[in-house]
C-alpha cells in the first residue's frame, strides 16, 4: 500500500483521503494531510481500532481547515446534564449525541467500538440515518464531558446546540405510525381470509346460516381497529380541513372509509352478505403504506429548523474576573462574555475588544470576514475568528437580529394555494363519481328498481373511489424522491415536486451556490517576484494554519527547505518572519501601513519583504466544477438570473451564459424578494437556489427554494430543497427527471382509471359483487405500485441518475 | 362444519399471536432503526490481538 502511496502526484491521506498537499506527515509508513488526521489514526492504533480502515478506503473525517478549539465546560453543569442523559441506572448514564460526520460504515465500526478506547464507556450503538449515536457510561469513571471530548478526537465531533437539549418527541410518532401499519395489515389480510367463501359463492357457502353470520361479524370486529385505529389520522385530517373549508387528499379517502364501513354494516346486518370491508381495510393498508414510504427517506434532515439549533446553548460569562459556564438562556443585558476563536456569537453584543475577526457567511452566505472594532455591534451567528473576544451582550438572545430575521419568513407560504395537480383531479373524479352514482340510483329508481338503485350507488362510490389515483401520486412521488435523495437532491415533499415541475424562470446566487466555499482561487498582483523571494513567502505562509494564509501557501506550491526563523503570529493582522537576510511579513492592507481600502471585495494578503510591499494575493471564490455548462443546459428550458449580494466584479465572466439583463448585482436581501414578487407579478413561476440566511426570505418568496450546501451539518435556512453542492451540476438532469414524473404519474392514473370504468361499468348496473370488487382491487394496487416503481428507475437512468 | 368454527379460531389465535409478537417488538425499539443493522451484521468478529 505504501509502496503506491510514495508517487509525489497522488499522495493520499491514510485517514481521510484528501490530497496531501505538499506537507505531508509521513507516520507509520502512512501518509496525513495534517496533524489532526495523524492525531486520530494515532489513537485508533493505539486502540487497535485500525479495522476502521480496512473497512472501507479512507473513511476519515479531514481534521484540516477549522479546527474548532472545543471548551465543553458547559457540560459540567446540572441542568445541561440533565438534558443530555435521558436515563440513569446508579453510576450508569444513557446519553444520545448527533454526530454529523458519520458518514460510512467504517464510522459506525469505529464507534460502536467506542468501549476499546475508554473503560468507562460499557456501551455505544449507532443510528446510521438518524446520525445519532446512544452512549452508556460509567459517570465514575468517565464525566459526560470527557465522553464529548473523545468523541471529537477520533473525528466525530457532537452537535450540541439548543436543539439537541430539547424533548424528544419524534421517536414516539415514528413509532405509532408503524403500529397503525402494522394492525391495518392484519385486519386486512384476515379478513380477506374471512372473505373467501364469499367472493367465490355469492354468499351461499354454508349451508347453515350460521356460519355466515360467524364469518360476517368476526370481519366487521376485525374492521373496527383499521376504522378507529389506523384510519383516524385520515378522519382528523380531513376534518381540520373541511372545517377551513377546503378539500385536500384525505378527504376523498375519508368519505371512501366511511361509505364502505356504512354499506358494509348495512349489508351485513339485514342481508347477512359480507361487504366491502375487505376493500376498506386494504384502501386503508395501502395508503399508509404508501405515506411511510414517502416520508421515510431523510429523517436526519429536517426542512424547518429552529433558529436554536444553530447557536451555542452555553456562553462563558465573565463574572468578578472568574469565566462561568452559564445557558444561553440566563443571559441578561449588560453581560460580558468572552468569545473564543472560531465560537458562534449566541446573541447581538457589543465589542469589548479592542479589534476583532467575524466571519458573517453563516448569516449573509457570502464569506468574508469583517473587521469590527471597539464599540461595534455585532450580530448573532457571526463567527468569531480572532483569539479571546470581550463583548457586552445587548439584545437578550429571543431578541436578536438573527432570531427576528428567521422569524419574519415563518409565514405560510402556500395559504392561497389550496389544490395542487393530483388533488385537483382527485376531486373532480370524486364529483364525477358522485354524480354517476347519483344517477344511477335515480335510473333504477325510476324504473322502480329500488333495491338495485341502492345498491348501484354505494358500489359505483366505492369501487371508483380516488385511492387508486391517490396511491399513484403516493407512489410515484415516493420512488422519485428517493432516487433524488440518492443523487444529492432532498425534496421537502410531494406538494414541492409538483411546484418544481412548473418552474419556468432559476435564479442563482452566487457565492456559495455558483462559488465553491471550500476552493479558492489566487491571483497575485504586484511586481514581480523572484525566485527566491517566492520560496521565502511560501514558507512562510506555510508556517500558519489560517486559511487565507493556507491559501497561498497552496498557490506558491514549492516547499522550500528554506528555514524561517522569529516567527510572529499577529492576532488578526498577519504573519511575520526572517529567512536569512529577508524579513517577511504577510497580512492585512492596514498592517501594511497602506490606507485601508473600504471597497475591496476580496479577501487579500499583502506581502512585504524588507520593508517594500511587493505587492497583494488575491483570493476569490472560486466557481464550482462544471457549473458553467450546468447554466448553459439549464438555460435551454428556463430563464435564468443571477440576484448576487456581492459587488460586480464577475460580470464580464457571467455575462455570456446570463445574458446582461440576467445579472442583478449588489442585492440587499430584501431587494432580491421583491425582485422575485416582481417576476412571480409576471406570471413566472420561480425557483430560487441560494445558501445563507440572507437568501431565506427569498426563499419563503420564491415557489421553490433550494438551499445549496456543502455538507448535510452545513446550516442552511428552511427550504423546500436542500442540494447537495455536488448534485448541482446534474440539476438540468434532476429538472428534466422532476418533469417525467408526470409521464410515470399519467400512466399510473391511466391504469387506474381504466380499472374504475370496469368497476363502474358493472357497478350501475347493480350487479358488482364482492368478487369483482376483490379482484378489481388487489390487481389495480399491484400494477400502479409496479408501473410507478419500475418508470421512476427507468427515467432515472435515462438521465444518468444514481438509483 | 363445525370443524370450520375450531380452524378459525385456530388461524385467528395464530394470527393475533403474531400481531402481539410485533407490536411487542416495535414497543421494544426493534423497528426504530431500520438502517444500521444492516450494515453491521456485516462486522467481522476480530480476534483479541492483544490479550491485555
Amino acid at each position: 500500500m505504501s509502496g503506491n502511496t510514495d508517487k509525489q502526484t497522488s499522495l493520499q491521506c491514510y485517514h481521510c483521503g484528501d490530497s496531501c498537499q505538499a506537507d505531508t506527515i509521513a507516520f507509520d509508513d502512512k501518509h496525513f494531510c495534517c496533524a489532526g488526521c495523524k492525531s486520530v489514526y494515532e489513537i485508533l492504533s493505539a486502540n487497535q481500532l485500525c479495522n476502521y480502515y480496512s473497512l472501507t478506503e479512507h473513511p476519515g473525517i479531514s481534521q484540516s481547515g477549522d479546527q474548532v478549539p472545543a471548551y465543553y465546560d458547559f457540560l459540567d453543569k446540572k441542568e445541561v446534564q440533565d438534558s443530555l442523559i435521558h436515563f440513569r441506572e446508579g453510576t450508569h448514564c444513557h446519553a444520545e449525541f448527533v454526530l454529523p460526520h458519520m458518514h460510512c460504515s467504517s464510522c459506525i465500526w469505529l464507534l460502536e467500538n467506542l468501549h476499546r478506547m475508554h473503560e468507562g464507556v460499557i456501551s455505544a450503538r449507532v443510528r446510521f440515518l438518524e446520525k445519532t449515536i446512544q452512549v452508556v457510561f460509567d459517570a465514575e469513571k468517565i464525566s459526560l464531558k470527557a465522553v464529548v471530548i473523545l468523541l471529537k478526537k477520533i473525528g466525530y465531533e457532537p452537535q450540541l446546540n439548543a436543539e439537541s437539549l430539547g424533548p424528544k418527541t419524534e421517536k414516539k410518532l415514528f413509532r405509532s405510525e408503524i403500529y397503525k401499519i402494522g394492525i391495518a395489515g392484519f385486519c386486512f389480510g384476515n379478513i380477506m381470509m374471512l372473505s373467501l367463501p364469499d367472493y367465490f359463492s355469492d354468499g351461499n357457502f354454508f349451508n347453515e346460516k350460521y356460519l355466515n353470520h360467524v364469518f360476517n361479524y368476526l370481519s366487521l370486529a376485525l374492521s373496527l381497529p383499521v376504522l378507529i385505529y389506523s384510519a383516524r389520522e385520515f378522519f382528523v385530517s380531513s376534518i381540520q380541513n373541511l372545517k377551513q373549508r377546503q378539500i385536500n387528499i384525505d378527504v376523498p379517502i375519508t368519505l371512501a372509509i366511511v361509505v364502505a364501513f356504512v354499506t358494509s354494516v348495512y349489508l351485513i346486518v339485514f342481508e347477512s352478505r359480507m361487504g366491502y370491508l375487505d376493500s376498506m381495510s386494504g384502501i386503508v393498508f395501502f395508503m399508509l403504506l404508501g405515506r411511510f414510504f414517502q416520508n421515510r427517506s431523510y429523517k436526519y434532515l429536517t426542512f424547518k429548523r429552529n433558529i436554536a439549533s444553530y447557536l451555542p446553548i452555553a456562553v462563558n460569562k465573565w463574572v468578578d474576573g472568574k469565566e462561568e459556564s452559564i445557558p444561553v438562556t440566563d443571559l441578561e443585558i449588560g453581560d460580558d462574555i468572552r468569545v473564543r476563536q472560531q465560537e458562534i456569537v449566541a446573541t447581538d453584543s457589543i465589542l469589548l475588544s479592542e479589534q476583532a475577526w467575524f466571519d458573517y457567511s453563516f448569516v449573509t452566505g457570502e464569506s468574508h470576514w469583517v473587521e469590527k472594532h471597539r464599540n461595534e455591534l455585532i450580530y448573532a451567528g457571526a463567527i468569531q475568528k480572532s483569539g479571546l473576544t470581550e463583548m457586552r451582550i445587548s439584545k437578550k438572545p429571543n431578541q436578536s437580529y438573527v432570531t427576528q430575521l428567521w422569524n419574519s419568513q415563518q409565514q405560510d407560504k402556500f395559504k392561497n394555494n389550496t389544490l395542487f395537480t393530483t388533488e385537483w383531479i382527485s376531486f373532480w373524479f370524486s364529483v364525477a363519481v358522485l354524480l354517476i352514482g347519483t344517477a344511477a340510483c335515480i335510473f333504477w329508481m325510476f324504473r322502480g328498481e329500488y333495491q338495485i338503485g341502492l345498491t348501484a350507488l354505494m358500489t359505483v362510490w366505492i369501487i371508483a373511489c380516488p385511492c387508486a389515483l391517490l396511491l399513484c401520486s403516493t407512489f410515484t412521488y415516493g420512488n422519485m424522491l428517493t432516487i433524488l435523495s440518492a443523487n444529492g437532491c432532498f425534496v421537502k415533499n410531494a406538494a414541492v415536486m409538483e411546484r418544481m415541475r412548473n418552474i419556468d424562470t432559476m435564479v442563482f446566487d452566487k457565492t456559495g451556490t455558483l462559488t465553491s466555499t471550500s476552493e479558492s482561487s489566487v491571483d497575485f498582483i504586484g511586481r514581480t517576484v523572484k525566485g527566491y523571494e517566492w520560496e521565502a513567502l511560501g514558507a512562510l505562509a506555510n508556517l500558519s494554519i489560517h486559511p487565507l494564509s493556507c491559501a497561498v501557501s497552496q498557490f506558491i506550491g514549492r516547499v522550500s527547505k528554506t528555514e524561517i526563523i522569529d516567527f510572529v503570529y499577529h492576532e488578526g493582522q498577519g504573519i511575520a518572519g526572517t529567512c536569512g537576510n529577508l524579513r517577511i511579513r504577510l497580512g492585512s492592507q492596514q498592517w501594511m501601513g497602506l490606507k485601508r481600502n473600504i471597497t475591496q471585495e476580496h479577501a487579500s494578503v499583502f506581502a512585504e519583504i524588507n520593508g517594500e510591499v511587493l505587492g497583494y494575493f488575491e483570493i476569490r471564490n472560486q466557481y464550482r466544477s462544471g457549473i458553467l455548462d450546468m447554466l448553459s443546459e439549464v438555460k435551454k428550458q428556463h430563464d435564468i438570473y443571477l440576484l448576487s449580494g456581492d459587488a460586480d466584479a464577475e460580470r464580464k465572466n457571467l455575462m455570456p451564459v446570463f445574458g446582461e439583463s440576467h445579472l442583478f448585482f449588489n442585492q440587499l436581501p430584501e431587494q432580491k424578494t421583491n425582485q422575485i414578487e416582481a417576476w412571480q407579478s409576471s406570471r413566472k413561476t420561480v425557483m430560487m437556489l441560494g445558501d445563507g440566511l440572507n437568501d431565506a426570505n427569498a426563499f419563503s418568496k420564491s415557489d421553490v427554494g433550494v438551499a445549496v450546501i456543502e455538507n448535510q451539518h452545513h446550516f442552511l435556512p428552511p427550504c423546500d430543497v436542500i442540494l447537495e453542492a455536488k448534485g448541482l451540476k446534474n440539476l438540468p438532469a434532476l429538472m428534466k427527471y422532476v418533469r417525467q414524473g408526470r409521464t410515470t404519474l399519467l400512466l399510473a392514473f391511466t391504469f387506474s382509471v381504466m380499472y374504475n370504468l370496469v368497476g363502474l361499468y358493472f357497478a350501475v348496473q347493480g350487479m358488482l359483487t364482492p368478487v369483482v370488487a376483490a379482484i378489481l382491487m388487489p390487481i389495480s394496487t399491484v400494477s400502479i405500485v409496479g408501473i410507478s416503481f419500475f418508470m421512476s428507475r427507468y427515467f432515472a437512468k435515462q438521465q444518468n441518475l444514481q438509483i | 362444519m363445525s370443524a370450520m368454527i375450531l380452524l378459525i379460531a385456530f388461524s385467528l389465535t395464530v394470527a393475533v399471536s403474531f400481531l402481539i409478537a410485533f407490536i411487542v417488538s416495535t414497543r421494544k425499539g426493534q423497528y426504530d432503526d431500520m438502517h444500521t443493522p444492516s450494515i453491521r451484521i456485516l462486522f467481522d468478529d476480530e480476534q483479541p490481538q492483544n490479550p491485555s
